[in-house]
């Protein structure tokens, strides 16, 4: 596993990334060599962050509740071309790659540009100068052979036109450097870069191993994933023990014991039945229940609209989504959607469940998750909320949700839990 | 429960400021003839406790030799205030406090985890559309005043970093302080 050392280029000199760290507060905040000395540009952190407009939650979330504390070598100033770098720093931090200021890294990396929603990167300004102020920088990596990358925006490469010195790529997208570095991206870059070779457009399922491991990090629920079974209710319920016992004949008592595994009970029995057999009936088997996760799509009857379902308790017309394959729901298209209600059958017994919602595209207009589905209280029967979908989609809406469920508090990743997933796709 | 203040209008203001500034230069005339220690004016508690003065070393030195200047002066303060966070009943007195509630905000202290010797002050208000405080002003039992100015509200929610041993953020733990946002 290699370090990387971001640096975020400014007109006074190039910042370098210290640490990101989660924080128990309640905005996130940029700090300088970490003193409680808080940078202006902590409000636009904290919404480039928060979900669901900002990007880092949106991509690399969920979290437990909190925020992010970024701290940075110098002060960074007003705009925006400190996003892509700021990003790129989320995404090595997912992956413990992110160096510190004591770290010896592999290679740094001296990134400007803006970030839109979709992680498409825009031009930004005063490049040559920021580059003529990182003189030293450059000389400092020369001489001690650690590889200093840049990366600008496309439309800016032409400010770094001139300097053969150096390693220039031009991107379009904050994918061209995660998958530069080798990271985990959830969305496709939109071009390839100008100067690195071609970049696949196809979206690429590894977008989901980053926000698995963050939630596993986060709140555990995507731990029992690889060894715990997917559950949907379509599946058939294991039954084994519990027909072994029904198909059992009725207990007897063998003349000439004979040892007899579970698998043989079917076989018949010795003729030489003993009179008056004694018979200790087995306490009945509790039925075996298999939670289950359910998605419906919420829609407008004739006499209504989704603003009378959303905003009131008029009833919808519930339409429930079926797997196609595997946990992967069938897609619903957007027009008439006004919302999905989930639904997770706990079952009779008290258990504690964890639910989280990873959009990977996309918002919803509401998507508060009851207290109950917070891993922390005890529940049992059907546990259901609802999320509203904005009115006019440019764009799909993609989502996957993890539900685990345990028999104790589920803190961290040490509750044993069964864990139940389902994706979907919202079509405009 | 809250209280209601009907605050003078500019012209009521301006009269009543002038009626105690003569009364305070008639004070301070007969204590300069009795040859003693000059006394605080209400004028002057009125101009610190409304933040028209923000430095007033005098007066900050008689607040935590005079008890009851303190109490006036907290009393004075409350009514200007956004809001106003009494003392509060201590569980068992090593106990720190970190959470202060009126109906209008919250204020609460977390510890940070990346610096184990810095704090988050969180400040949520209750309505996000309320117009925020400007300052928070803690008043210690032993009658010293701490102050800072805060930042603009993010969706109603006001957050300082403060190192662990500020003055503000101990007095802000001490169940025994006052404390005030104005």
């Amino acid at each position: 596993m290699t370090l990387v050392r971001v640096f975020i280029p400014t007109t006074e000199g190039p910042v370098a990334i210290e640490r990101i760290t989660r924080e128990p507060a309640a905005q996130s905040a940029v700090c300088i060599k970490r003193t409680t000395r808080v940078l202006p540009i902590s409000a636009a952190y904290d919404a480039f962050v928060r979900a669901p407009s900002g990007v880092i939650e949106r991509e690399f979330g969920p979290w437990d509740r909190g925020a992010f504390r970024l701290d940075v070598s110098d002060a960074i100033g007003d705009g925006e071309s400190w996003q892509l770098g700021v990003f790129v720093a989320h995404a090595l931090a997912a992956e413990n790659r992110l160096a510190g200021p004591e770290d010896d890294c592999a290679e740094a990396l001296w990134i400007s540009g803006a970030l839109d929603s979709d992680l498409g990167v825009g031009p930004v300004g005063h490049i040559a100068e920021k580059l003529h102020v990182s003189a030293d920088l450059i000389s400092q990596h020369d001489s001690n052979g650690t590889k200093l990358t840049f990366f600008v925006p496309a439309d800016n490469l032409k400010s770094m036109a001139g300097r053969d010195d150096i390693s220039v790529t031009g991107v379009a997208g904050a994918g061209d450097i995660q998958k530069y570095l080798g990271l985990p991206h959830a969305t496709a870059t939109s071009q390839a870069a100008v100067v690195a070779p071609p970049v696949a457009t196809t979206e690429e399922p590894s977008g989901n191993g980053l926000r698995t491991l963050f939630t596993v990090m986060g709140i555990g629920i995507l731990v029992a994933g690889a060894g715990a079974f997917i559950y949907f209710d379509q599946q058939p319920i294991p039954k084994v023990p519990v027909a072994t016992a029904k198909k059992t004949p009725p207990p007897t008592v063998i003349a000439k014991p004979v040892p007899v595994k579970p698998a043989l009970a079917k076989v018949k029995p010795a003729p030489v039945i003993a009179p008056k057999p004694v018979v200790k009936k087995a306490p009945a088997p509790l039925p075996v229940h298999v939670p289950t996760l359910k998605v419906f799509e919420l829609r407008a009857t004739e006499d209504s609209s989704c603003a009378a379902i959303q905003f009131s308790d008029i009833e919808p017309l519930k339409i429930r989504l079926t797997p196609t394959s595997g946990d992967q729901l069938a897609d619903s298209n957007a027009a008439g959607l006004c919302g999905l209600e989930f639904v997770v059958d706990v079952g009779p017994e008290k258990r504690f469940v964890s639910a989280a919602v990873n959009l990977m595209r996309g918002r919803f207009v509401r998507n508060r998750l009851p207290e109950t589905l917070k891993g922390n209280t005890a529940a049992q029967g059907e546990l259901r909320w609802r999320s509203h979908i904005p009115k006019r989609l440019k764009r799909p809406v993609k989502y996957n949700i993890a539900i685990s469920i345990s028999k104790t508090a589920i803190v961290g990743t040490l509750a044993e839990t069964r864990t139940l997933t389902a994706r979907h796709r919202i079509l405009p | 429960m809250s209280i209601q203040i009907n605050l003078p209008d500019d012209k009521e203001l301006s009269v009543v400021q002038a009626h105690f500034l003569d009364q305070d230069s008639v004070r301070q005339t007969m204590t300069d003839l009795r040859d003693a220690t000059p006394g605080i004016a209400f004028s002057r508690l009125w101009r610190f406790a409304s933040g028209d003065v923000t430095h007033d070393e005098e007066l900050l030195t008689a607040l935590r030799q005079d008890k009851k200047l303190t109490a006036d002066f907290n009393a004075l303060l409350q009514k200007v205030s956004w809001s106003h966070f009494p003392q509060v009943a201590a569980a068992s007195t090593d106990e720190t406090l970190s959470l202060r509630e009126t109906d209008l905000c919250t204020i609460r202290i977390e510890p940070s985890r990346a610096e184990p010797n810095q704090v988050y002050v969180i400040i949520e208000l209750k309505d996000p559309d309320a117009s925020s405080p400007g300052s928070l002003i803690t008043s210690a039992s032993d009658g010293s005043l701490e102050s800072m100015e805060l930042p603009t509200d993010q969706g109603g929610v006001i957050q300082l970093l403060l190192e662990k041993d500020n003055a503000l953020l101990m007095a802000l733990s001490d169940h025994s302080s006052e404390v005030f946002l104005r």
